[in-house]
């Protein structure tokens, strides 16, 4: 419980962040995707369980607060959590370099499917401009996630501390 | 059960949740009661942060400017007298702006019955060009309401609950809007583009349309009333299958300096021709 406590709260910084502060550093097509590096974030320290039901709840979120369908973002941050889990396994990615990298393949898949949805609801034009999007958004997402990983590493770290919840990572 | 199997159940379970709330989900998107309790909870926080970032914004361009300018202190000292004067006129105007703003509410430049909204918060991943509003339902905004700024054409509500609303702008691929050329009166249909402006589609190849003509509102979508104005045509090529022009269109409103907008609250049908009648002709 205390953990999901954790979630809602850089949940919402991360909101505020993302539709208010966030313009002002980058033109909003190229900002970085935090409730990504979140989820992904969540998937290497918490039980698969919570992760999984914060994955699906923050991807309910940015359809809400987005353009998106209601349902898109929740089905795209379960397939990257269960995938970027499946990676962690196999490769054990411990390194930062390595995790950004995976933010960064993540991102990609991310707006692949954006896109693709779009496509297939009729509305766009995949040209070079896409991929030069998508390219450049995973960029700074996986770029991002250099600071944001040790950040949400501390910040966690002195919340486990405080409510005396236990350190998986 | 082993423990993987039953945790690859959860997330299957979750991904076939998305996927069933995805696609029934109806065509138009207004909003459930789950978007206006969480637009409720969000939307103080985002107004906060909003005129907290302006504040903050504004006191760090005038450190700067202040920066390197100290040996001009005495010459502001003798114009602060002047000064003084100023900010009493300053304070007249702000009020008089106040009361002006409460006028617009009433009355606008259109026929329609309209209501002026502050931007407090942009599209939150970015894959969708939107931004949000503080006006909702609760003050008769609805979803395909049209949406303009002084210099033209924004978008349309796509979300809204009751003080909250969602904005899709026009350079977002997904919104269409039934567009004329002023000068050669062709008409076709303006889609956003990847590349951040807009596209002119289905376009007459006869067409005379040349770069630097004006594009307006049709009015006959249903949604944008007739004539307002949308952009400038930048340039022109064939379309894919050559079978019509296309135009790339600079918008006429700057999205990224755009702090107020204007919701036309008429019904979204109607503005030109009856319902209907543009088919029968």
């Amino acid at each position: 419980m205390s953990e999901f406590v954790f979630f809602g709260f850089c949940s919402l910084v991360g909101l505020l962040l993302q539709s208010t502060t966030m313009g002002l550093f980058m033109p909003a097509d190229y900002k970085p995707d935090l409730f990504l590096i979140l989820v992904f974030w969540a998937g290497i320290r918490t039980t698969f369980i919570n992760a999984a039901g914060f994955a699906f709840a923050a991807g309910l979120i940015m359809d809400l607060f987005s353009g998106a369908p209601i349902g898109l973002f929740a089905t795209i941050y379960c397939i990257i959590f269960i995938s970027c889990g499946y990676l962690h396994a196999v490769f054990q990615m411990d390194g930062l370099a390595a995790r950004a990298i995976t933010v960064l393949g993540a991102t990609v898949v991310s707006g692949c499917i954006v896109l693709l949805a779009r496509r297939l609801a009729g509305t766009i034009d995949l040209d070079w401009n896409f991929v030069q999007w998508v390219l450049l958004k995973a960029l700074t997402t996986g770029l991002l996630s250099l600071v944001a990983i040790p950040l949400l590493d501390r910040l966690w770290n002195g919340y486990s501390q405080f409510v005396g919840v236990r350190i998986d990572g | 059960m082993p423990k993987s199997v039953r945790e690859l159940a959860v997330v299957l379970i979750l991904i076939g949740g998305g996927l069933i709330i995805l696609f029934s989900a109806p065509r138009i998107r207004g909003g459930g009661p789950a978007t206006g309790i969480f637009y409720a909870i969000l939307r103080p926080f985002q107004q906060v942060t909003t005129n907290l970032q302006g504040r903050i914004s504004d006191t760090w361009k005038g450190y700067i400017s202040l920066v390197g300018l100290r040996q001009e202190n005495k010459a502001l000292k003798e114009e602060l007298r002047r000064l003084k004067g100023e900010r009493t006129d300053l304070l007249n105007a702000e009020v008089e702006n106040r009361r002006l703003k409460k006028l617009l509410n009433l009355r606008t430049r259109h026929d329609f019955p309209s209501l002026v909204a502050q931007i407090i918060g942009e599209d939150s991943v970015g894959w969708y060009r939107s931004f949000f509003i503080n006006r909702g339902s609760s003050e008769g905004v609805a979803s395909e309401m049209a949406v303009t700024a002084a210099e033209g054409v924004v978008g349309r509500v796509t979300k809204c609950a009751a003080s909250m609303a969602q904005v899709l702008l026009i350079s977002d691929p997904s919104l269409s809007v039934d567009c004329r050329l002023i000068r050669t009166r062709d008409r076709g249909v303006l889609n956003g583009s990847s590349g951040g402006g807009c596209v002119l589609r289905y376009l007459d190849l006869r067409s005379d349309i040349k770069s630097g003509d004006e594009v307006v509102t049709s009015g006959l979508d249903s949604i944008f009333p007739k004539g307002l104005p949308v952009g400038k045509v930048e340039s022109v090529r064939k379309g894919p299958q050559g079978l019509f022009l296309e135009a790339q269109v600079r918008p006429a409103v700057d999205f990224s300096e755009i702090e107020e907008v204007m919701i036309i609250l008429g019904r979204p049908a109607g503005f030109d021709l009856q319902p209907g009648l543009e088919k029968k002709r």
